[in-house]
């Protein structure tokens, strides 16, 4: 077989290849099914053409134009299901209560390497105010005259209300997205975020409390917190996943692992933005509301807890009706 | 070791290739994708500063909340463009960001599909790491040991970036086809060659010479280093005195032209 003669033969079949490739690429809807079937024999009529041409004339220019139309009509046919509205509530309904299941364990490792330098911390300033100044970061020690002078700052104007809901939101966002990606550093950085919000918001309840401002703190934190910090840990799980699978792989490669693990993360990741929003927007404007008592901040905190928790832990389990109907199916199978 | 080319194999058993992009050349897509988040930014922050002033005795004078409410909404946009720009696109654009568009280059999955959206965000999320310390020093510190040329958030997405598979079309190639030139008279001497000694190795290298001639600046002696292991093949005595370089080039065309006749004659 000589080029000119597999392009004098299948020219015309390749034409048409790479008319249907353009029309699945800019106008899916008007392909008929006799067009997909028919995309589906060129693309193997011309895999087979690309294969003889790699043997016989592999330097040939037909050969590189075979390549790039092969790699062109692949990719279209084994494609992955797009996006769909279904596929969203399906994420949010199974997909994420379930895979964060699975990373539950490191869930609860977040949690402790926030908890446990926070109550350290706090307790520390708590007992010994002066200590402050040593265990607390640099930026959060310009807070230290305030609370010494029993000031909150909490108090949020009205107007700027909008303002610091949306720069909290991003802002935690940010940390959230900062513990997912610190996973890939062995999990260092996931740890380091971990801990350092732990020691900052561990050092400041501390020394509010030291200085009878503690209470008026808690409840202005209430509302939002048991959502913005059970997202954080959330991250934090996250980018541990990632960073665990790197150190312990077991009978995976790394690479393949640290893969694995990530594409389980990325589905903990994405269901944060949403939560951090709704927290974003309950720090915002019902947390430093003035008017609205406290037991009933208290109340936000714990119902948005119990919901969260909740969702989290029993959201998308295994339906027992479904469990039945698929035995039925399988009995049926059998007789 | 570097790789050229990603190697892909079908369920048909066909296996393809895409050629892996360099660090250059994904420096130049960024570079353009900065370039435009950039003004971008620039655009939308200066304009909202601009708005701000015009109107900040109105904002200052009453408690309302619509400069705050402007404020949050601009915070919020401008944070979004930062982070999701390459999402956006890469999700919409099929793995190409305006920048990957203009010099010609795609994310896909290793396996050769298209990047998956979980891929797209997990590669661009880890942006932040290989920015690390400055201006991408982890994420190319991993392309060079990488013989791949993927960044840390490729290694963990599963993705690499390729040159677009869009560089030739069929009438390309039927020029270059073309420019073998019109039809020699084949001399007694190649009618006497045994030909069919040839296998097709030696006619695929024949045609590549061919085909590609045009664009080699020393085409000549190619024509004469090919032509002398033809003949090795062919047993026939090589006498380098005798094929000057140009009347190599004409012996090649003609015994193509012989074979091509043969191969129809089948």
């Amino acid at each position: 077989m000589t080029p000119d003669r597999l392009i004098r033969q299948k020219e015309a079949d390749w034409r048409l290849l790479e008319e249907l490739i353009k029309k699945a690429n800019s106008q899916l809807q008007t392909m008929t099914p006799e067009d997909a079937r028919r995309l589906g024999e060129l693309y193997r009529s011309a895999s087979s053409d690309l294969a003889l041409a790699q043997r016989d004339f592999p330097r040939h220019p037909i050969t590189r134009y075979l390549n790039q139309i092969v790699a062109r009509s692949h990719a279209l046919i084994y494609r992955q299901e797009p996006l769909t509205g279904r596929k969203i509530l399906r994420y949010v309904t199974h997909t994420f209560p379930q895979t964060f299941r699975r990373s539950a364990s490191f869930f609860w490792v977040a949690m402790l390497l926030f908890m446990i330098p926070g109550v350290l911390i706090g307790t520390l300033t708590f007992v010994d105010p002066d200590q402050a100044r040593f265990a607390l970061p640099a930026n959060v020690q310009q807070m230290i005259p305030q609370i010494e002078d029993q000031e909150l700052w909490t108090n949020i104007p009205v107007s700027d209300r909008p303002y610091a809901s949306s720069f909290i939101m991003t802002n935690n966002i940010r940390v959230s997205f900062l513990a997912f990606a610190g996973g890939i550093l062995a999990g260092l950085l996931t740890f380091y975020v971990m801990v350092f919000n732990g020691v900052v918001i561990g050092g400041i309840l501390g020394l509010t409390y030291h200085y009878g401002i503690g209470f008026g703190l808690l409840t202005f934190m209430i509302s939002h917190g048991v959502i913005e910090l059970t997202v954080i840990f959330i991250a934090g799980a996250a980018g541990l996943r990632i960073g665990w699978a790197m150190l312990r792989p077991g009978l995976l490669s790394r690479r393949i692992s640290v893969q694995r693990a990530a594409q389980e993360a990325v589905v903990l990741i994405i269901g944060c933005v949403p939560l951090l929003v709704i927290a974003g927007l309950i720090e915002g404007f019902i947390s430093p509301a003035e008017g609205i008592p406290w037991p009933v901040k208290f109340g936000v905190g714990l119902t948005t807890g119990i919901i969260l928790y909740t969702y989290l832990f029993r959201s998308g389990r295994e339906d027992k009706n479904n469990f039945t109907v698929a035995k039925k199916l399988q009995g049926e199978k059998s007789v | 070791m570097m790789e050229e080319f990603l190697n892909i194999d079908t369920p048909e058993n066909v296996g393809f290739d895409y050629e892996i992009a360099g660090i250059g050349s994904r420096f130049m897509a960024a570079a353009i994708d900065y370039l435009i988040l950039g003004i971008t930014q620039a655009i939308i922050v200066l304009g909202s500063i601009f708005l701000i002033i015009g109107s900040i005795e109105t904002l200052l004078e009453g408690e309302s909340p619509i400069g705050g409410i402007f404020i949050a909404v601009i915070f919020v946009v401008v944070f979004a463009i930062n982070w999701g720009y390459f999402i956006f696109f890469e999700i919409t654009w099929n793995g190409q960001t305006p920048g990957k568009k203009q010099i010609g280059l795609r994310t896909i999955s290793l396996n050769g599909l298209p990047a998956g959206a979980g891929s797209i965000v997990i590669r661009n999320l880890l942006r932040t790491v290989d920015f690390l310390p400055i201006s991408y020093g982890v994420g190319l510190v991993t392309m060079f040991i990488n013989p791949q040329f993927r960044r840390l958030g490729d290694l963990a997405a599963g993705t690499v970036v390729v040159f677009d598979q869009t560089d030739i079309n069929l009438d390309q190639v039927r020029r270059s086809t073309r420019t073998r030139g019109a039809p020699v008279i084949v001399s007694e001497a190649v009618l006497e060659m045994p030909l069919y000694r040839l296998d097709v190795r030696d006619i695929g290298r024949l045609e590549g010479y061919l085909a590609r001639r045009d664009e080699m600046v020393n085409d000549l002696e190619v024509a004469q280093h090919i032509l002398r292991g033809l003949y090795e093949k062919m047993d026939l005595e090589w006498n380098p005195s005798r094929f000057t370089m140009g009347i190599a080039a004409t012996q090649l065309q003609e015994i193509h032209q012989q074979l091509t006749k043969m191969g129809e004659g089948e």
